[in-house]
Order: C-alpha cells, then structure tokens, then sequence
C-alpha cells in the first residue's frame, strides 16, 4: 500500500476516475464530494495524502489547504483547477498546498503529481512569494529538486494559461534545466542557499529570470564548445560520460528561447520566450 | 540676516512656485507598483510612456553591477532584471532626484541623494536582519528622512549658505542649525512631509530622526530610521569591523542583532547599488 489518499472533488465522474485510477496503483482512497465531508474525514482518519479540487460549492480547495497544514502539517495536498489558475496558483502556494495539477489532466500527469506529494521533503522544498503582481511573480525557493519540482507545478498552470502545447513544453523545459542547473552546479545541492526566480508575462512574452548563489561559471566557453558541436554528438557523449542528457540544456534553450542572456559572473540567466502567432 | 521664523517656512513650504512637488510621473508609477492589483502590463504601459524614466531603468538593468552580457532592451526585461522591491527604490529615488534638480546646487543634490539612499538602504538591510518586513514604508522613510536640508536651500539659499559656511550642514545637528538661522531641517521636514501629502509615518520619521535613541526599545520604522542615522559615521568608514562597538542604550532593539551583521549587509548593499546611484544622479 502506497499511503492513504482523499480525493476532493464534486464532480462524481472526475471522482470515481481518480479513484479507480490510484486504488489501481496502490494507493488506499477515501472520497470526499465536498469541502465539509473533507473536514469530516480528516477529523476521523490520518490521512497522508490529499488531491483537493479548488471550487467547491461550501468551501475552497485553498481553505482546505489551510486548515490541512494547520491542523496535520506532515499530510501532502495539491490542488487542482481549471479555472482563474493564475490566482488559484498563487494563493495555492500562499495556502501551503504542496502541487498543483491544471485541468484536465491526464491519468499519467495524476500519478505524478501523487507521486512527487508521495516523496516530497517538505523541509527541503520551501517556496516564498518575494513579489507578486498580476503577471508578474518573485519566487525564492530553496536550492533544492523538490523545491523547483514543486515549484514548476504552480508555473505550469500560469504558464499553460497562456502558451500553446509547443511553446508551453519549451518553456518548462528551460525552467527545469536551468533551475537545476542553478541548484546542481550553482549552489551545489546546499538547502541553506536559495534559488531566486522571476517571471514576467505581457502580451505574447514571457520572460524568466533565474539566480543562484553560486559563484557563477564561464558561459562563454560552454556556449561556445556546444555551438561547435552537433547535437547527437553532444548527446552521445554526455551518454558514454553518464551524465543526465538533460546536461546539454542550454544548448537547446539556445535555440528555442527568442532571448537568452546570461550575466558576466554566471549565475544568473534571464530567458524570453514569444508566444506563437 | 533675518531668523527663519516658523511662520515663514510653512508659508514658503506651501509656495508651489517655490517649492517642486513629487512628480506626478513617478508617484503614479510607484502607487502602481506597489499594489498588489497592478498588472505587469499596467506598470509597463505607465513606465513607457516616460521616455526618461524608462531610459533611467534600462540604464540600470544594463549597468555592470547587473552584468548582463547583451543588452536590455524593453522596459519588461528590465523590470524582471531589477525586480519589484528595486524597482521601487529605483523610483522613489528618481522622483527626489528630478523634484529638486535645478532647484539646489548639484553638489548638495549629491552629497543629500549619496546621504540619503545610504540611511534608506540600511534601513532597509536592518528590517531584512531583524526579520521584519515594513513593505517598502522604511526605505520611503529612509530616503526622505533630510529632505528638510533642501527645503531649506529652496525657500531660504542665504540661510542654507551660512550653515555651509559655519561646517557640515548634514552632521551640525538641530540644535547649532537652530542657533545660527532659527530653525531646524526636522521641523522643516515635517512642514514638507504635510505639504507633500506624505504618511504619518513618513512625516514622524523626517521630524523625529535625530531625537535620542533611549526609547527605541521596539523595531519601529522612525526608531529604525533614528538608528540608520545613527550608524550613518560607520558606514562611512573602511573597515566595518570596527563599528562593532558602537554603544546602544540598554533595551534598545538593536541590542540583540549582529551590528557586524549589519554593517556588512549594508555595505554590500551599496557596493552594489554604488554604481546604480552614480547613473541616477547624473
């Protein structure tokens, strides 16, 4: 058995889906169709996991979230929402809810999500709102997978609102790479550092800012000994030295961002990417 | 030469020919960025549409201290480079510098701006120490803190010119001001801060910032602003490892922080920002 899981969520088919779909993982399921019969459950039984949607007839799934990590801070919540995601996101994070899944969803994309909840090291993966204004959003985080993973669950719904599928994908491509970058090779995996990351959206735009504490590396001298190579050969090699492929990332962001501009001492990457047509 | 009595300051204070008011300009960009509501796209579209304070952020975001290797070029950019809490800074220090340019000699516009950004930024490093967050107000409190200086050399240039002669204008203290012309920049802040539409608060901290530092038992933003003041000859020396020892009273909030901590914070703070300054002012 992988842990014991509530579903939230008032629309029965949803529901039952979730339900059959995680039961048939492993996971020990108990439904709930409304804000009050959450409250009810989690009074009488430990749970450890909860998948809450956000709009409920008698309560939010972000009110939920709170009274959660009020009462049981060890149990795992992520949201999930179609609607208004930018402020559900937002206010998801402010809420202590733990992942975010954008409606709909596919099976495979839930199973992640209670996955990462299932793994999750709450100490290790803190997210602050330095700054937030409606398009634009400061986020310091601790330098950590989890963090970012966590993290990357809240952009994706921002992000989802307003990119098409392609450019949705290069998107969070960058911000996976290059955040990982900033916590492998920039802060060295030391939670005591922080990541800092910016994003800003107007009009057909997006722009991301990524900072580490680390003391930088020589961007010049990758870009330019990945511009000289081609990109199976760059893959084939970091194959044969067992590095992650994802480790040639900022030659492919390269190419897909429209901006990418790195500042002299390394450790701070600002990306652009346009919207299609 | 003439005292300044009370009643003629307030009247030139309020003397709109005599005396610049915040441009409307950077008030509206900085009431923008600081609510929550303002969209990325309204606080953009504002900026823009000021072709100089836009060129004053691009400055910035292309500065060294940035260091970005290929140049910033829209105004959206730039705001993601700085980021919210400095672009706000950014503008309220702009908004000083452009309401008295012109009116003062530019060497005191320097020494006051220099003097100034260096009070707002440790009072904005010590609330960031002490775990405190004033949402902006102390870095405000910091930079207008002396404005009262520059009143007086707008409304009264003869009086302002024998303080200069009679020794440092910014170190005499209330009391010498008092004697040689009748009145001190503190009660001339205050008169500013109403004038101005200012917070209480704001106002609180340009009259009170050089009162005794013995009632200071709690963080709050005039006593933060009193003791920023205070530090103000520290942070002018080399070695900040010296200023270790400077003496608080008992009780004061400042007691149970690092000064090191502080005195450190705040010069990276403005070896960071020292250039950023520099592009400012000119």
């Amino acid at each position: 058995m992988n842990g014991k899981l509530m579903i939230v969520e008032n629309e029965a088919g949803t529901r039952l889906w979730m339900a059959e779909l995680l039961r048939s993982n492993g996971y020990e399921i108990r439904e709930a169709s409304s804000f009050h019969e959450a409250l009810r459950l989690l009074d009488r039984e430990e749970i450890d996991m909860v998948i809450s949607s956000v709009g409920m007839s008698d309560g939010s799934g972000i009110e939920l979230a709170e009274v959660v990590k009020k009462r049981r801070p060890r149990t795992r919540l992520a949201l999930m929402a179609g609607d208004d995601v930018e402020a559900h996101a937002i206010k998801g994070i402010r809420s202590g809810a733990d992942f975010y899944l954008t409606k709909p969803f596919a099976g495979v994309d839930l199973l992640e999500t209670v996955q990462n909840m299932a793994e999750l090291k709450p100490e290790a993966a803190r997210i602050d709102i330095d700054g937030a204004r409606p398009g634009w959003y400061e986020f310091v985080i601790t330098s950590s997978e989890d963090a970012l993973i966590r993290l990357q669950s809240f952009l994706n719904a921002i992000l989802k609102n307003v990119l098409d599928e392609e450019r949705f994908w290069d998107v969070h491509f960058a911000i996976s790479e290059l955040g990982r970058n900033a916590v492998e090779w920039g802060n060295r995996f030391d939670i005591e550092s922080v990541v800092k990351l910016s994003i800003g959206i107007k009009d057909n735009a997006v722009t991301i800012k990524i900072e580490d504490e680390g003391d930088g590396f020589d961007v010049r001298q990758i870009l330019q000994t990945l511009e000289a190579t081609p990109l199976p050969e760059l893959e084939e090699k970091r194959m044969a030295e067992s590095k992650r492929p994802g480790g040639m990332g900022i030659r492919v962001i390269n190419e897909t961002a429209d901006r990418l501009i790195f500042n002299e001492e390394g450790n701070m990457v600002l990306m652009q990417f346009f919207a299609g047509d | 030469m003439e005292p300044l009595s009370f009643q003629r300051l307030a009247e030139g204070v309020k003397d709109d020919t005599l005396l610049p008011s915040l441009p409307a300009a950077v008030l509206a960009a900085q009431r923008l960025v600081n609510n929550p509501e303002s969209s990325i796209n309204q606080i953009a579209s504002l900026l823009e549409a000021d072709p100089s304070m836009t060129l004053k952020l691009l400055k910035v975001a292309n500065s060294a201290y940035y260091g970005m290797r290929r140049r910033i070029d829209s105004i959206v950019t730039a705001l993601i480079v700085l980021g919210l809490r400095t672009t706000n800074q950014l503008l309220q220090t702009v908004g000083i510098i452009s309401a008295f340019s012109g009116r003062v000699e530019p060497d005191f516009l320097q020494d006051l701006t220099s003097r100034s950004v260096l009070v707002a930024m440790a009072c904005s490093v010590i609330a960031d120490v002490a775990g405190s967050r004033f949402n902006g107000v102390e870095y405000t409190a910091g930079l207008l803190h002396d404005m009262g200086h520059a009143a007086i050399h707008v409304i009264a240039p003869q009086h302002a010119g024998l303080l200069k002669e009679m020794g440092d204008p910014f170190t005499m203290g209330c009391e010498k001001e008092q004697a040689l012309i009748g009145a001190d920049h503190c009660q001339v802040g205050k008169l500013l801060a109403e004038a101005w539409g200012l917070p209480d608060i704001v106002a609180e901290c340009m009259a009170t910032h050089h009162r005794s530092l013995d009632g200071d038992k709690k963080l709050t933003i005039p006593g933060l602003v009193r003791f920023a003041v205070y530090l103000t000859p520290c942070l002018a020396r080399e070695e900040p490892g010296e200023t270790a020892h400077v003496p608080l009273p008992e009780g004061h909030f400042a007691s149970a922080l690092s000064l090191d901590d502080i005195l450190h914070a705040v010069k990276d703070r403005l070896d960071e920002v020292g250039e950023i300054k520099d592009l400012l002012i000119s």
